[in-house]
């Protein structure tokens, strides 16, 4: 394999394809990158068997052929070279020799028959979606995510089709978010709620903040595919049940708080300073008119603070882990949200004043 | 600092007899109450006849036809034991409860109440002596190793002090396996690197040890120069708890990683009914590893919440044990959880772990009041060994112990 190609293009897909390649390395041609020239492009693919990309950019092709190579290696070479043309030359043996300028760069490569194949696409399952939505939709249930390894089914966002919506929910087992947008460009497939791993949302979203405007995303039986321009990313869908998330939305929360989202949530930054422990336990003591704030920690000291709100039922008193609220505060865009209680052992709502297609519920955290 | 180490001579077998007046002067062995039980304690007369802790009943009435049983009460020695512990606390605060009928006491700068330290401890064997009858051997040093290596040099009723300035004189020619925690196969093993005693061992290259023995080997050659750094805690002060954790030493070393997980649950529930009755969660699981030739080492994960709840602890356990490819057999394991987080009373949103948090609590209600296990785990029932029957020799009076693999 012979190939000439301009550093910049070289970079940009070698960047992009960074994110997917497996740290621990418990099979070493997962540390690589599959290299493949053919029909005037380049290819680059990575994976880390649950993320599959891959990528392509133009080149001068001199001889087809393929190889693997090490990718944080050919990251670190490419990003220093001295000139704007580079020269990749791999041998049959896998000897790989990059040249740039006066540098010249050897390296032991892997075959590429021992890299693993791409999932194989389906095209015409792809369907366009608005990456802006999309993103929205990501955001605001990220943090939600579980990332306790133990709790498989709960590491990743569910994803479900609605006769006109389409939703996504994470939960970690203490909280949990909800969004519903309208379906506008039905994405297609055949199973009605997936399980999308937390690794391969976060390069997807990665890859929409690059590349702005629309894309395609297809979900098949094992796995979800998204394609924006050359790039396609595959991610295995997560097995395992995702829990009933209906049965944790209290209908019966009728104490009613508004407030000031900004207010609240840098009120909340400051007196979780002194919760105890990593926990932030923050005390909410809500009265008419009125929201006291207040964390104490044992070693250090406690902390105190008033809101305005709009409540009107009687006093009540809930704690709850400072971090849930402010995640979700952060990642809410409007001005006023609407807290829902029943009493301080239930799972209090959070949503925006005005709207009800986002859902946040938090478990509170026993006085 | 100056320690003291309290060694109840005999214990179990001197509480019966104390108890009992037709015992006394005779050949006894305390047993447990089982089928299948052993030796856990042989009285003086019965020692010179040969029995010794762990024979069973036939071997030891082979060695000694006139060996009287006794069944084990382990009311008495809690009793007798706390006694014990209540008059050395008459003499120093510091006192830590090692096991049922051991203790580190820490004397620096008692000598002003109660005279240099042959004096407290000649006070104490006094003391112990009118009030329940039993003698006890102390040993005096500038650390628990050399404190303990002090009272078990004069058996019984004995008083040996270590002083600073002979320490290397006496632990040159010192054979290793006398010290505090070398036991018989680790001596073996150490013996296999031409280590015989403490003098050869302290001159040992550090890197070597470290190579050899994973992370023990750095702390066997600081025992082999007498140095010790660990230190006492006092009864009521180990609350504090960094860690809980619970380890074994197993029958025989085991390579089968199905086998082992039976150990890892078991442990498991050991740690997590400990810290789940003092309201302890910790955000780490370590898996402690020693293979037969007693190379030593720890693996941990992180969570993302704290927890004590055995099935989370356990599969955290499994997972590390998973990811570690075993050399050879394995000696013994521990799991201990860290990064405790007190107070922390997070409620699960999902029904079903609402459920199992009731379910666990009420396992460990019935425990607690029917003794630990009584209601456990379906893997765990084909172990057909209920134990011995005996007191642990962790057993402490009271507050969290914390368990460490030394």
């Amino acid at each position: 394999m012979k190939f000439t190609i301009d550093k910049g293009d070289f970079l940009k897909v070698l960047q992009r394809v960074q994110g997917i390649v497996e740290k621990r390395n418990t099979m070493p041609i997962l540390a690589n990158v599959l290299l493949e020239a053919a029909g005037g492009r380049v290819n680059i693919m990575a994976t880390d068997l649950e993320v599959f990309i891959k990528d392509s950019s133009k080149g001068d092709i001199s001889e087809d052929g393929s190889t693997t190579v090490n990718a944080r290696k050919l990251f670190e070479i490419v990003k220093e070279l001295p000139s704007d043309r580079v020269d990749l030359n791999a041998g049959k043996d896998d000897k790989i020799t990059i040249k740039a300028g006066k540098a010249r760069f050897n390296i032991m490569g892997l075959p590429s028959r021992d890299f693993p194949v791409f999932p194989s696409i389906d095209e015409s399952n792809l369907k366009p979606m608005e990456s802006e939505k999309f993103k929205e939709m990501i955001d605001k249930t990220a943090f939600a995510v579980s990332t306790d390894e133990t709790r498989y089914n709960i590491n990743g966002f569910l994803l479900e089709k609605d006769i006109s919506k389409i939703r996504m929910v994470a939960t970690d087992g203490h909280r949990l978010a909800l969004i519903e947008r309208p379906d506008l460009k039905t994405i297609s497939g055949e199973k009605e709620g997936v399980l999308l791993p937390r690794k391969g949302v976060m390069e997807i979203r990665r890859l929409l903040d690059e590349k702005e405007g629309e894309f395609h995303l297809g979900i098949t039986e094992k796995s979800a595919v998204m394609k924006k321009d050359s790039t396609v990313i595959s991610v295995r869908l997560l097995e395992g049940e995702f829990p009933d998330y209906k049965k944790v939305i209290p209908k019966d929360n009728e104490k009613d708080v508004i407030a000031d989202r900004a207010e609240l949530l840098a009120s909340l930054k400051r007196v979780s300073i002194l919760s105890s422990d990593k926990i932030k336990g923050v005390k909410f003591n809500f009265s008419p008119k009125k929201l006291t704030v207040s964390s104490s920690s044992p070693d250090i000291g406690e902390a105190t603070e008033e809101i305005d709100i709009e409540y009107g039922e009687e006093e009540i008193e809930i704690a709850f882990n400072a971090r849930y609220f402010i995640d979700m505060l952060e990642a809410t865009d409007e001005d006023k949200v609407r807290i829902s209680l029943k009493d301080p052992l239930s799972p209090g709502i959070v949503r925006p004043e005005s709207s009800e297609d986002y859902t946040y519920i938090i478990m509170p955290m026993r006085l | 600092m100056i320690v003291l180490h309290m060694d109840m001579n005999a214990f179990f077998a001197s509480v019966e007899q104390r108890c009992n007046p037709a015992l006394r002067g005779k050949p006894i062995a305390v047993i447990g109450s089982s089928k299948r039980t052993v030796v856990t304690t042989a009285s003086y007369e019965a020692r010179k006849f040969g029995v010794k802790t762990g024979m069973n009943k036939w071997e030891a009435k082979k060695k000694c036809p006139s060996l009287i049983f006794v069944i084990g009460d382990n009311r008495k020695y809690i009793d007798t034991s706390v006694r014990v512990l209540n008059i050395l606390k008459d003499f120093s605060p510091k006192v830590e409860a090692y096991s049922i009928d051991e203790a580190f006491v820490d004397i620096t700068g008692t000598d002003l109440l109660f005279g240099p330290p042959e004096e407290v401890a000649r006070r104490i064997k006094e003391r112990i002596r009118e009030d329940t009858g039993l003698t006890c051997s102390i040993g005096i040093a500038p650390n628990k190793l050399l404190a303990k290596l002090a009272s078990d040099m004069k058996k019984p009723d004995g008083l040996v002090i270590i002083r600073e300035e002979d320490v290397s004189k006496l632990l040159n020619d010192l054979p290793v396996g006398e010290l505090w925690g070398i036991g018989p196969r680790l001596t073996e093993h150490l013996s296999g690197l031409n280590v015989r005693t403490c003098g050869q061992l302290a001159a040992f290259p550090a890197s070597v040890l470290r190579e050899r023995f994973g992370i023990i080997g750095e702390r066997l050659k600081l025992m082999g120069q007498g140095i010790y750094d660990s230190p006492i805690v006092p009864i009521g002060e180990e609350e504090a708890a960094k860690s809980v954790g619970h380890s074994t030493t197993l029958p025989k070393d085991i390579a089968d990683k199905e086998v082992l997980k039976r150990y890892l649950l078991k442990l498991s529930e050991m740690v997590g009914a400990r810290s789940r009755a003092h309201g302890l969660k910790g955000r780490k699981v370590s898996l402690t590893i020693r293979y037969g030739d007693f190379f030593t080492f720890t693996r941990q994960k992180g969570l993302e919440q704290p927890t004590n709840d055995t099935r989370v602890i356990y599969s955290l356990a499994t997972d590390i044990l998973g990811s570690i490819r075993l050399r050879s057999a394995v000696r013994l394991v521990g799991v201990t959880i860290s990064d405790i987080a007190g107070g922390c009373r997070q409620l699960p949103l999902f029904e079903g772990e609402r459920k199992r948090e009731r379910l666990v609590n009420a396992v460990d209600l019935v425990n607690r009041h029917f003794g630990d296990f009584t209601l456990t785990w379906a893997a765990l029932f084909e172990d057909d060994d209920p134990g011995p029957g005996v007191i642990s020799p962790a057993w402490r009076p009271e507050g969290v112990k914390r368990v460490n693999v030394r």
